[in-house]
């Protein structure tokens, strides 16, 4: 794909955001499928490999605005953005990913998601487009992916030519340290709730 | 006068309606859904509210009403009833009769509104629907909450009654009928009868009492005392006779006497109850207006003679469905309560302050633009028009700024003090004896925290109260004070404000809660037993979780807690409890210091820009490089003889060490409670008004940060939170381990000897020694010569550091300690001067004597004690010192400058030696010795010398050091062998405490007396230290003063009479030229020498403070004193005192007996000090005088 188409598909991401509407919606496969059956996903590619955050999570789409860095931080916490007098987390989705650091470019992009009724930004290197899949077609995430904690991963989708590896970012702000602790207090409140 | 509520009315209309509107729209939708917990919990948890803040402003039936509505509920939340229609229209019509008597407060109106009906069909209803046993106790209430209408007993008057009433009001008096409520539950309610019978007999006659007065008893009484009074107050005052304890309500009905054809008649007013926790009173006037008014009810008939009984008209007790029929008729219209508040949402006023810090922030940009066009020469009058209409704009902007911050930064205060009435009545209704303590009540919080905050402190309060705090007599046997205190306090932290509530009562039983916690299902057994006390405490804030064994009206439902921690949160607070069993419990909340504008200093490391808030930044200096010493890898400077640890910003917040100037570091110093530190910064960007923005609302706390600012032009800064990072610093500093302290601290005293030893040593070869050990400097480039430099800098400050610990430790007068303080601090700024302005040569000779004035002070205290014995020695020492200065004197022109200063300081030295005694002169000889020793060291170490290695120097220096320890003791054993100087002197002139003591006051009167009149003169307010008075030998007059340098003008007046002595005011020459100014009222600054006018004034003063000393003296003692014309000397201390002392003492007079003191301006400055020396004859007279008289 030429750049410019890309940028161009780009801009038009966000009208097709709201485009969710009537009936039946063609998937990218060009199936037709009910509303209900299908999973919209923003998507970006890190180092060949596409990644999809669900749709109805990302508030927006931003370049690349001044970013200010936090001191005493995680290491994936590239800083904070001021977002029309939000100050907005932005992690380095690369960094968090376990990816080596790359360096912005035109392309890169913050995906701005909420996640526990907070907003954060991602990083990445470039939006690529809204992929529609039919929800039948997302597995369980069984297969390992490379680099990416299974953390993240909601699931993979299928698409004929390729794959799509779908994000929960829910977690995405905190250390894999802090992730384990808030596993085990969810897993001792739930426990004493059963008994 | 309309009807109120006091100053909470408008806070409890804004609460009830709120809570209505809630209360039906949850109440709707339990319609659809009977069975959502989280409905029924809702409704419960507004009536809970509703009921307390009815309660707190006094309207106890509306308060009543909702407590039954809570049983009700509680019914239904415990799954005992179940929800039926005729429920849920009994609930809306008890909301109805809620929002009548809202409606009729907010309109002015007193809200009769007879609730009895409501609550006894709410009664009923709880009797019929109920499905299992009803709280025994709420019934009951219930009871005789219906029956108590009926109780009233009728008023009859006698013939006589009637004669007597008409007299009265033919008097002029006014008639009322008072008809009071006890409560059913309270006991001996006779007793109380009596009491307000007692009362208002003192304020009233009593005409008529119902029941009898000879029956008052308690079965007769049944809840209701009615008394029929005359009076001339007014209903204020009636009330406070009737308000006692436990008593309900309080109704009173004006009758009137109306003539009419031969006949009187007797008219009942309208009823007004008063309720006794009711601060205002309808005035009188309403009733007279409203007893003509058909509505209200005309009686009776009966002329004088007849003796039928006068029937009362029913007190109207108006139907609900009355009013609604006048309400539909447009006679009263159930207004929205008509505030004077408006509420405004804050996400409005978020924006609002948003916008006038960025008018602010552009604001700022015009000035710059200004400096720009100064510069292209525009002429002065655009230019000049153009800044005047920046500065106003300004201006605005600030106004509307500080406006809107005021509307949303409320103090606490306000909240604070509505408890103490709550703490009152909870208390009494408790009985326990509880006193509110408030703190910090200045403390501003965000109005929104402001607004929601009262109703969690009020159920922390009530909890405190009635669970906390044990009964008067528990606390007596638990040797607790019988009052217990439950403390209100709030104080900013960091980027937080705590507000705690503290009780000192039983404290939370874990024990209690965990066996709850596992009786609710909870948690098992099991688990409850591994959970510490925190997980435990925390159980109290689960819904319907309660620990209280009987449910009372003021707590024990369970729903406060857990309003409380939901309100808490809501405002992005958490709360913690902390409870020490039989000490007490702790609640504290934590809310965020949420949006506010403070004004910040913009710093910058590397490309990166901070904010810290300007109340937590002490000061901003500059060091340069070499000022910085390095403790145990800390860095420290010396900042006016105090300790200041450094942090370099760039390295807290990560960011590569920029470039370093040698010069001119920005320094700020932070300080957070007592503890500062300095941040190293690159530079320092100027002031700000920021807005402080959380980093948690997406994010989370940070480590060193207090939240993010967005500056004018988009872009954050980070805001600085001192507290964490001077936490972070001091943490690090107690990771030392013993060892590694005691290092620091022997590390530090090493500096301290070497300088010291380096002083001390007046031996020829050691200074030789030493002028060894300044090789380096010559062999490497410059870069040792700064590191000598720097150690002798820190050497220096540190023995003056320790100076001040010996000062303080050898002095056991704290007057003395204040001024040799003083004295100290002196030292301190003149040393800043030398720092920072001098370097190389001149700074070596200026650190030098700063060195040598800090040891004198110490050295000088150890001498005092020493009675001198070897003069001579010294004396023959200084003849060699002189010999060796001449020795010097060839030296280069620059050291011979510094050198000659010095001789001249000594040569000035000698002459007042000659003038003074024995130990004047040893001390004046260690003096010289010293200065000369200082300019050895100095000439020394400036040759260019070569020799031996440093270590061997250093063993030098600990040689000398020894030696001088060693005669440091022998000095001080010589002393201590001699005895306290007092003591003889007490001895010889047969003095003992008791006389001293005696003086002491004596002196403490009379120069408080000269304090004031100064005060007087100079029309300001002057302070002044607590007398020293002392008995010194003759010789040491001089001592009690400091040595010092500066000029000082010296006012002495001579005494005569009984008592001869003199008073001397003596006071720096600065100051007595500004004193002057003050007199004369001349510019400040304006004299700068004494003419004829500036003496004869100082004289004036002195002859007047003095005289006032003299006064007090001689009315103490009956003796006669007398002044005479004062003198005026204008020389050094020393000087002075010697010529004066010599006057009055000559050779004969061995002791002396001084008192001392100084006066100060408010702002520390001192004015001067005035000694009062009686000579040793008087002393005696003094003496004597004073045993006489006791």
């Amino acid at each position: 794909m030429e750049i410019s188409e890309l940028e161009k598909q780009q801009e038009s991401l966000v009208l097709q955001m709201g485009k969710v509407g009537d009936g039946t919606v063609k998937t990218d496969d060009g199936e037709e499928v009910s509303e209900g059956q299908i999973v919209q996903l923003v998507s970006f590619t890190l180092d060949d490999v596409s990644y999809g955050v669900d749709i109805l999570s990302v508030h927006e789409i931003l370049r690349i605005p001044q970013i200010t860095r936090l001191p005493n931080c995680p290491f994936f916490i590239k800083g904070v953005i001021n977002l029309r007098g939000n100050v907005i987390p932005v992690v380095d989705v690369r960094v968090r990913f376990g990816f080596q650091a790359a360096k912005m470019t035109e392309m890169s992009r913050i995906i701005v998601i909420e996640a526990e009724s907070k907003q954060i930004g991602l990083l990445v290197d470039n939006v690529s487009s809204v992929i529609r899949i039919k929800d039948s077609n997302v597995d369980p995430p069984t297969v390992f992916i490379d680099g990416v904690s299974e953390e993240f991963i909601a699931g993979v989708g299928r698409l004929k030519d390729r794959l799509v590896v779908i994000l929960n970012l829910q977690n995405v702000l905190y250390t894999d340290q802090e992730i384990e602790d808030k596993k085990n207090l969810q897993l001792l409140t739930s426990d004493r709730k059963r008994k | 006068m309309a009807y109120s509520l006091g100053e909470y009315q408008d806070i409890f209309l804004e609460e009830a309606d709120d809570q209505l509107q809630e209360l039906n729209s949850n109440l709707l939708e339990l319609e659809q859904n009977p069975d959502d917990e989280d409905t029924i919990n809702n409704i419960f948890r507004a009536a809970h509210s509703l009921k307390s803040s009815a309660g707190f402003v006094g309207l106890m039936d509306l308060s009543e009403l909702a407590h039954k509505m809570e049983n009700l509920l509680q019914g239904v939340r415990d799954k005992t009833m179940k929800i039926t229609p005729e429920m849920v229209d009994l609930l809306f019509k008890c909301f109805d009769h809620i929002n009548l008597v809202i409606g009729k407060v907010s309109q002015g109106e007193e809200p009769i509104v007879d609730l009895s009906g409501i609550i006894e069909e709410i009664g009923q209803m709880q009797g019929r629907s109920s499905l299992a046993a009803e709280e025994k106790k709420e019934e009951a209430a219930t009871d005789t909450g219906s029956s108590m209408s009926e109780n009233i007993p009728k008023t009859t008057f006698s013939g006589q009654e009637k004669r007597h009433l008409k007299r009265g009001v033919d008097e002029g008096l006014s008639c009322y009928e008072l008809t009071i409520f006890i409560e059913p539950d309270a006991p001996m309610k006779w007793v109380k009868a009596q009491l307000i019978l007692n009362n208002i007999k003192n304020i009233a006659q009593v005409v008529k009492t119902i029941p009898d007065e000879e029956n008052l008893t308690d079965e007769a009484i049944r809840d209701v005392l009615k008394l029929i009074i005359l009076t001339d107050e007014d209903l204020r005052e009636i009330r406070s006779a009737c308000d006692v304890d436990l008593v309900n309500r309080i109704d009173i009905l004006k009758i009137s006497m109306e003539k009419k054809d031969n006949k009187f008649f007797i008219r009942f007013g309208d009823k007004q109850i008063l309720s006794v926790t009711q601060d205002e009173v309808v005035s009188a006037g309403n009733d007279e207006k409203e007893s003509v008014n058909s509505e209200s009810a005309v009686v009776s008939y009966a002329d004088e003679e007849d003796d039928a009984d006068i029937s009362e008209s029913e007190t109207m007790s108006v139907d609900f469905s009355g009013y609604n029929d006048r309400r539909e008729s447009g006679g009263i219209s159930r207004n929205a309560p008509v505030l004077r508040t408006v509420k405004v949402s804050v996400d409005k006023l978020d924006d609002l302050l948003n916008n006038v810090g960025e008018l602010v922030i552009a604001n700022s940009g015009f000035f710059r633009l200004y400096e720009d066009l100064k510069k292209i020469q525009l002429g002065k009058n655009v230019t000049n028009e153009f800044k005047n209409r920046i500065e106003q704009m300004a201006r605005i902007a600030k106004d509307l700024q500080s406006g809107i911050m005021k509307t949303r930064m409320v103090p606490i205060g306000q909240v604070f003090s509505r408890f103490h009435r709550l703490i009152r009545d909870v208390s009494k209704e408790c009985g326990k004896n509880v006193q509110l303590v408030t703190r910090g009540e200045d403390t501003e919080l965000d109005k929104k925290v402001i607004d929601v905050i009262g109703e969690p402190l009020m159920h922390m309060i009530r909890n405190s109260i009635d669970h906390g705090i044990e009964t008067p007599d528990e606390r007596k046997s638990l040797k607790k004070s019988e009052v217990a205190t439950v403390t209100l306090s709030a104080h900013q932290g960091g980027n937080q404000i705590f507000v705690e509530v503290i009780d000192d009562g039983r404290g939370l039983d874990t024990e209690v809660i965990r066996a709850k916690a596992v009786e609710k299902g909870l948690v098992t057994a099991d688990q409850a037993g591994n959970l510490d006390n925190n997980e435990i405490y925390n159980f109290i804030f689960h819904p319907g979780f309660s620990t209280a064994k009987k449910v009372t009206d003021v707590s024990g439902r369970g729903v406060g807690m857990n309003v409380v921690r939901e309100v808490v949160q809501e405002m992005g607070g958490n709360i913690t409890i902390e409870s020490e069993q039989g000490m007490g419990t702790r609640f504290i909340m934590a809310f965020p210091l949420t949006l506010a504008i403070i004004p910040a200093i913009m710093v910058s490391v590397k490309d990166e820009t901070y904010a810290i808030p300007l109340t937590d930044v002490i000061e901003t200096i500059n060091i340069s490089h070499k000022d910085i010493t390095t403790i145990e890898g800390h860095e420290v400077i010396n900042l006016r003889g105090e300790i200041l640890s450094l942090v370099r910003l760039s390295q807290f917040v990560g960011v590569p060490l920029a470039f370093e100037n040698e010069e001119d570091i920005p320094v700020i110093v932070v300080g957070y409670s007592s503890r500062k530190i300095g941040l190293i910064v690159d530079a320092l960007e100027g002031k700000l008004e920021i807005v402080i923005k959380s980093l948690e609302t997406n994010f989370r706390t940070v480590e060193g940060l207090a939240g993010a600012s967005i500056l004018g032009d988009g872009s954050i800064a980070l805001i600085l939170d001192v507290s964490s990072m001077i936490n972070k610093v001091i943490n690090e500093q107690e990771r030392m381990s013993p060892e590694e302290k005691m290092e620091l601290i022997k590390k530090q005293e090493e500096h301290y000897h070497a300088m010291k030893a380096l002083e001390l040593d007046a031996e020829s070869d050691v200074v030789a020694e030493k002028s060894e050990f300044s090789l380096p400097v010559q062999d490497e480039d410059g870069e040792t010569v700064d590191h000598m430099q720097k150690d002798y800098r820190t050497s220096g400050e540190e023995a003056y550091q320790s100076d001040i610990g010996s000062l303080t430790l050898n002095k056991k007068d704290p007057v003395d300690d204040i001024s040799d303080y003083n004295y100290v601090k002196d030292e301190a700024s003149n040393k800043q001067s030398a720092d920072s302005g001098i370097s190389n040569m001149d700074d070596y000779s200026l650190l030098k004597e700063n060195s040598d004035k800090g040891r004198e002070n110490s050295d000088f205290n150890d001498l005092q004690s020493d009675i001198a014995s070897d003069i001579e020695d010294y004396e023959e020492e200084i003849d060699k010192e002189k010999e060796d200065k001449e020795a010097v004197d060839g030296d280069t022109d620059e050291e011979k400058t510094v050198i000659d200063d010095e001789t001249g300081r000594i040569q000035k030295s000698v002459s007042s030696v000659t003038d003074s005694d024995s130990l004047n002169e040893a001390v004046k000889a260690e003096d010289i010795t010293s200065s000369l020793e200082a300019v050895d060291v100095f000439k020394n170490e400036t040759l260019p010398v070569t020799g031996h290695p440093l270590g061997e120097a250093d063993e030098k220096v600990k040689e000398a050091l020894k030696n001088f320890k060693h005669e440091l003791n022998s000095n001080m054993r010589s002393a201590l062998s001699s005895g306290d100087p007092d003591e003889h002197i007490k001895k010889k002139l047969s003095l003992n405490e008791d006389d001293l003591a005696k003086i002491k006051l004596l002196a403490n009167v009379g120069i408080t007396q000269a304090a004031d009149s100064l005060s007087k003169i100079i029309d300001k307010r002057v302070d002044m230290a607590i007398p020293d008075v002392r008995l010194v030998p003759a010789s040491k007059i001089l001592d009690i003063e400091k040595h010092d340098v500066q000029k000082y003008v010296s006012v002495y007046m001579p005494l005569i009479g009984d008592i001869n002595g003199t008073v001397i005011f003596n006071l720096p020459e600065n100051s007595a030229y500004s004193l002057v100014d003050d007199l004369y009222s001349l510019k400040t600054g304006k004299t700068s020498a004494l003419d004829e006018d500036g003496i004869s004034a100082l004289k004036e003063i002195t002859n007047i403070t003095g005289s006032s000393v003299i006064n007090a003296f001689s009315e103490r003692t009956g003796l006669s004193i007398l002044s005479q014309v004062p003198n005026l000397l204008h020389d050094s201390l020393e000087a002075a005192i010697s010529k004066i002392a010599d006057e009055q003492y000559n050779v004969s007079n061995d002791y002396a007996l001084t008192m001392d003191t100084e006066f100060y301006y408010e702002d520390d400055r001192i004015v001067g000090h005035l000694l009062i020396l009686p000579d040793v004859k008087s002393l005696r007279v003094l003496v004597d005088n004073l045993r006489d008289n006791g």
